[in-house]
């Protein structure tokens, strides 16, 4: 009998551990804070359905913006990722512990990245087709749009390159932009200007944030 | 007769029963149907639509339709090598889909595929197939290719034909201008897109452009007045020997103990003449005087110095010859302003650029000095010479704030009237220049001066001479806009150790001053 509680307790223990770690990667890493008009979510396994306001983001999530929309998404930490119209994007792997990389598969359109926390020894990163863009905490624009992929860099240094090329790391100051053209062309940073940054924030802010932005520079 | 055993209708029963469970599962997956694939298209669904269309061609490989939409869903999706496949099939299987043709120029322009795309145009054009974007699609092919003039007709057409593209024909024809650098011409078509819809995002575009036009204008201006006002403390303004024992020994006199320090004040200007040259021709003169005022010394130290230069030279792409002279004359106070030198440089430079922000240059050129000013046995010590003065250099500009190294080596001879003075010298130079952070850049330089004099000199004790001159400059430039540039401060030092104590001397210059530009 005390033999049979024994294998039992260890049963359940087991059981106990086992399931901790898939609870902790099955909880939302963060929900939708804003949406503006057609935007869907597709879960791992799951067809695309209506993204809500509210609606919990997990790992493994794709949030496809349509024309004339866009969707800002609040990580559990603060942090924000803003999707312009025509974007899609997958939050692939979101960790805000120390030492982890955080990092989203942008597969066409624009994301605002506004990375106000991040742990130490991490990292948050923006992949497109050809490009890979990081930063340690600033606004972070990137774009994939007709072959080229960009990192935008408002405050704050950050750094990108070319996903074939990735012994050709390049520092991106604030104000300067990463530019690839081709995936066999190398990284190109050049200055951007105050109106191009203006340009790419409104993009993809939902227009309540533009709001609050505007009544917040009165 | 013989009854049915009881468990064999159970059996077929179950058998039905499971039919009727599973075919709905095998029904479930939704069938290739090209009308739901179209409405997944139109919806922005492409991963969807790709999805659908992808099994509906291999089902019907003849379907023009699906093709097109596919292709369509793949560009969407900014696949566009996949997309360029499905757009072709959609445009040569019968029936052609009419906008077909049009979508596949685009993909193969968007790879840079432009002889394909040349054809597909002319099949375009015989069909007369949306004019108004062949043409539109035809300019911005001309113009990846460098065929400004062409595009610009072709953007034309394309604003005639429909009035929808007058606004992106007109930034793109600015664009144009831009690269023919007709400037003016390009600004007003950038006024013009802007005018049209000032918040669109093209009129954002041409708001950008001509920004770039205007700096782009004043960068290539044909003539560039540069003026500079510095003022300086110079610590050794006579550079004076460190140790004059020798002629303290020989005269009885402190014959060199002066006040060498001095307030200096510097003024430079500089007319640059770079016109824009058609074909392979390259052009620039200049014309740049400078003069220096002593606080003392001035009726016997003040220099007026006048340079001229022209630099005519071909350019075949990344290599460039050029035939490099100028000519300076020097007029010293004694004590009205006389003229006490003259030196010329004329000979061949050779620019390559082996990658890009990366500059060799190699030149050599006949150099020559004249000093007018009467010395006794000029057989001995007058200073005027013929020579080489050749270098070979490395530029390399770096990171997009306008960083710049610079590596030079150099080697002279000089063959003088007076015997003293033949010599030959090794010049080692480093710049560099750091990115500009808030209008800053800040300098740091260093060279290293070797000259071996020929002849020995018995004034002292038949000593060959021997100088190593060592220079070091520093500076902080604050760059207020594109007119003017303030330096503050400057430090520069000269340490000449050489074997004949006279030529032995040590100097720093402090500076501040202004660069103006127009």
């Amino acid at each position: 009998m005390k033999r049979t509680i024994t294998v039992a307790v260890a049963v359940l223990l087991t059981a106990i551990m086992m399931l901790v770690p898939l609870a902790v990667l099955a909880a939302p890493v963060g929900k939708i804070s804003q949406i503006e008009g057609n935007v869907d979510i597709t879960r791992a396994g799951q067809a695309a359905m209506k993204a809500l306001l509210g609606d919990p983001v997990n790992q493994g999530d794709i949030l496809r913006a349509k024309s004339k929309s866009k969707a800002e998404v609040t990580f559990t930490d603060g942090n924000i990722l803003r999707l312009a119209e025509g974007t899609r994007v997958r939050i692939t792997k979101y960790d805000n512990r120390e030492n982890q990389k955080s990092y989203m598969d942008l597969f066409r359109g624009k994301t605002q990245s506004v990375v106000k926390n991040l742990q130490k020894g991490s990292a948050y990163e923006v992949h497109t087709a050809t490009s890979i863009a990081g930063v340690r905490g600033t606004i972070l624009i990137n774009f994939f749009i007709n072959g080229v992929s960009g990192a935008v860099l408002k405050d704050g240094p950050g750094y990108g390159y070319n996903k074939n090329m990735p012994g050709d790391v390049k520092t991106i100051a604030p104000g300067q932009a990463m530019i690839v053209t081709a995936p066999d062309q190398k990284p190109i940073v050049k200055p951007a200007t105050a109106a191009e940054i203006d340009q790419h924030i409104n993009d993809t802010t939902p227009a309540k944030d533009q709001e609050k932005i505007g009544r917040a520079h009165v | 007769m013989r009854k049915i055993p009881a468990p064999v209708p159970s059996m077929a029963v179950l058998f039905m029963l499971c039919l009727l469970i599973l075919t709905p599962c095998a029904f479930g997956q939704e069938a290739p149907d090209l009308q739901a694939g179209i409405r997944h298209y139109q919806a922005e669904n492409y991963e969807e639509a790709i999805d659908i269309l992808t099994k509906y061609r291999q089902k019907d490989p003849s379907s023009s339709m699906a093709a097109f939409f596919l292709g369509m869903s793949y560009k969407q999706a900014n696949d566009i090598p996949s997309a360029e496949g499905q757009l072709r099939d959609a445009a040569t299987l019968t029936p052609p889909v009419r906008q077909a043709p049009v979508e596949l120029i685009d993909v193969l322009y968007q790879q840079g595929k432009f002889e394909e795309a040349k054809q597909w145009i002319g099949v375009a054009e015989t069909n007369n197939l949306f004019p108004a974007k062949i043409a539109f699609l035809k300019g911005m092919i001309a113009a990846s290719e460098g065929r400004y003039q062409q595009a610009i007709e072709a953007f034309d057409q394309a604003k005639n034909l429909d009035a929808a593209y007058t606004q992106s024909a007109d930034l793109q024809i600015g664009v144009c201008y831009m690269n023919l650098r007709k400037y003016d011409m390009a600004k007003q078509r950038f006024q013009t897109a802007i005018t049209q819809d000032p918040l669109s995002d093209l009129g954002s575009f041409a708001r950008r452009y001509q920004d770039l036009v205007e700096e782009r204008s004043f960068l290539e201006r044909p003539l560039r007045l540069t003026v500079g006002l510095m003022a300086q403390y110079d610590t050794n303004i006579l550079s004076e020997p460190t140790w004059n024992g020798f002629w303290l020994q020989r005269t009885g006199t402190d014959f060199w103990e002066r006040d060498e320090k001095s307030f200096k004040y510097l003024t430079t200007a500089r007319l640059d003449y770079v016109p824009i040259l058609k074909g392979p021709f390259t052009f620039n003169a200049s014309y740049a005087a400078a003069a220096s005022f002593q606080e003392k010394y001035s009726t016997s130290y003040d220099l007026i110095a006048n340079t001229f230069s022209a630099n005519p030279g071909l350019s075949f792409g990344r290599f460039m010859v050029v035939l490099a002279g100028n000519y300076t004359h020097v007029m010293k106070r004694n004590p009205g302003y006389q003229r006490y030198s003259e030196n010329y440089t004329v000979g061949p430079l050779l620019r390559y650029m082996p990658a890009p922000n990366h500059i060799l240059e190699l030149s050599a050129g006949y150099a020559g000095k004249n000093y007018f000013e009467a010395v006794t046995q000029p057989q001995l010590w007058d200073q005027s010479s013929r020579g080489l003065d050749s270098y070979i250099a490395w530029y390399w500009m770096f990171g997009a704030r306008g960083g710049l190294l610079n590596l030079k080596y150099g080697f002279s001879t000089e063959s003088a009237h007076g015997a003293y003075f033949d010599n030959r010298g090794h010049r080692f130079t480093v710049n560099f220049m750091s990115p500009k952070y808030w209008l800053i850049r800040a300098q740091v330089g260093g060279e290293m001066f070797l000259q071996d004099y020929q002849n020995p000199n018995a004034t002292f004790d038949n000593t060959k001479r021997s100088d190593q001159t060592y220079t070091l400059t520093a500076g902080i430039y604050w760059d207020i806009n594109r007119h003017l540039t303030i330096i503050a401060p400057q430090y520069m030092k000269t340490r000449v150790f050489s074997n004949i104590f006279l030529y032995d001397y040590d100097r720093n210059v402090y500076s501040v001053g202004l660069e103006l530009r127009f």
